[in-house]
């Protein structure tokens, strides 16, 4: 899996939550919501904050104001460059994979 | 900055509130910088999350990684909030000192001649309104930045049987009754035979040792209030956003004030250029110079506006810790 651009790696819910967020703002609820619809896995409020305050520190995301409790928070560019490039590893060990299992005896 | 994602959807998928008490409870697990910072928004999170075995233990976990590993911006948050915190109490000292000033302009535009000047100048009528207006406006601010956190502090405190805390919010209203009490005291020993209340404080007003006795007491409790209030906003528990939220009332109650002050730097030049002989006169309190009285209260009201401005911009800059 490629690193992110500071040279951290980016964790499961990590980049569960910048895929949730590169479909617009939005706040814990309704990312733990999104990822379920769109991954199957349902992340757990602890987990979720966690990888929300390290992805904020790395400045892979920001919180947008609000008057609602709700905080929402939004890719900043950075965290959008950082998906691109762990989507296109995912997507050439995706290709390595299927090229395998074609080659392989069945 | 790029910013990609079109939409917003903040609001769009609200759940039925099914947390427990318990569970919301469960926030008290993680460090006071942390809960500071995210505290609002996680509780907001746990509300609408089903209690299960499986919730709790990530909730828990997650407390103990965030007490081994504070994160940067936690470490640098503290300092944040606090200066968000401390400069909204400053805008606030500020106004007390506004307030305390202004009751010196108050005191001595009682004066018929002062409402005859206005009436009788367009320029000194409107310019005293304006000080009117901008004392009423910048009062509601004050109201609404604080009556809230007041209030969050005040219940978090019954909740919790903090009774000592719960007594320094009662610090103002008591020196103002304090307060009103020695004016009452005053006037009424008034060492004259004047049955005539009127006259009465007709001769405590120019009576130097009973006005400076009640200016003194005024200034006392407005001291002793902000200090209350002070220490009861630093140790309360009161959730972040409502500082956040504060800092919009905070930058109008400044701008306010400094409408006031500005209103009142006219009203005197006003009065000087038309009625010269009563900013000349002595018609400030306990009759000395009108001018002197103009100048003095100008310096503490802009000095209290100065520090409120500052502290409004602050918060300002800061209302997203």
């Amino acid at each position: 899996m490629a690193e992110a651009r500071d040279g951290a790696r980016l964790g499961d819910p990590a980049l569960l939550i910048l895929a949730s967020l590169a479909g617009g703002a939005r706040h814990g609820y309704a990312m733990v919501e999104d990822i379920d619809r769109f991954s199957g896995s349902r992340l757990g409020p602890g987990t979720l904050y966690g990888a929300l305050v390290r992805l904020e520190e790395r400045g892979l995301i920001e919180a947008v104001e609000s008057a609602d409790r709700r905080r929402p928070y939004r890719l900043t560019g950075r965290g959008s460059e950082a998906l691109a490039d762990e989507v296109a590893a995912l997507d050439r060990v995706v290709q390595l994979v299927r090229l395998r299992l074609a080659g392989s005896p069945k | 900055m790029n910013r990609p994602g079109g939409t917003t959807e903040t609001t769009g998928q609200t759940a039925p509130r099914r947390g427990s008490r318990f569970l919301r409870r469960a926030i008290v697990l993680y460090p006071a910088a942390w809960r500071r910072r995210y505290g609002d928004e996680f509780e907001a999170l746990l509300e609408q999350t089903r209690l299960t075995p499986r919730i709790l233990f990530d909730v828990a976990v997650a407390a103990v990684d965030a007490h081994l590993n504070p994160t940067a911006p936690l470490r640098k948050w503290p300092f944040m909030f606090e200066r968000l915190r401390a400069s909204e109490l400053a805008v606030f000292a500020g106004w007390i000192l506004f307030v305390v000033a202004g009751l010196g302009f108050a005191k001595m535009t009682e004066d018929s001649a002062f409402g005859a000047a206005g009436g009788a100048n367009p320029a000194v009528g409107l310019a005293y309104d304006a000080f009117g207006v901008g004392a009423v406006v910048a009062l509601l601010g004050v109201l609404a930045a604080g009556v809230p956190i007041a209030w969050a502090i005040a219940r978090s405190a019954f909740r919790t049987h903090r009774w000592r805390r719960l007594s320094l919010l009662a610090v103002p209203p008591v020196s103002l009754t304090v307060w009103v009490g020695v004016t009452f005291l005053l006037v009424n020993a008034v060492d004259q035979p004047v049955p005539d209340r009127a006259m009465r404080v007709e001769y405590f007003a120019y009576n130097p040792l009973f006005v400076f006795t009640w200016v003194a007491v005024f200034s006392l409790a407005a001291v002793v209030s902000t200090v209350a209030v002070t220490v009861a906003a630093i140790n309360g528990e009161v959730a972040p956003g409502l500082y956040r939220r504060a800092a919009t009332p905070a930058l109008i109650v400044a701008g306010a004030m400094a409408i006031v002050v500005l209103a009142l730097a006219v009203w005197g030049v006003a009065l000087l250029a038309t009625t010269p002989s009563l900013f000349w006169g002595n018609g400030g309190v306990l009759a000395t110079s009108t001018a002197l009285t103009w100048l003095g209260v100008v310096a503490g009201m802009g000095a209290g506006a100065a520090v409120a401005i500052r502290g409004a911009a602050v918060a300002w800059a800061n209302r997203f810790a």
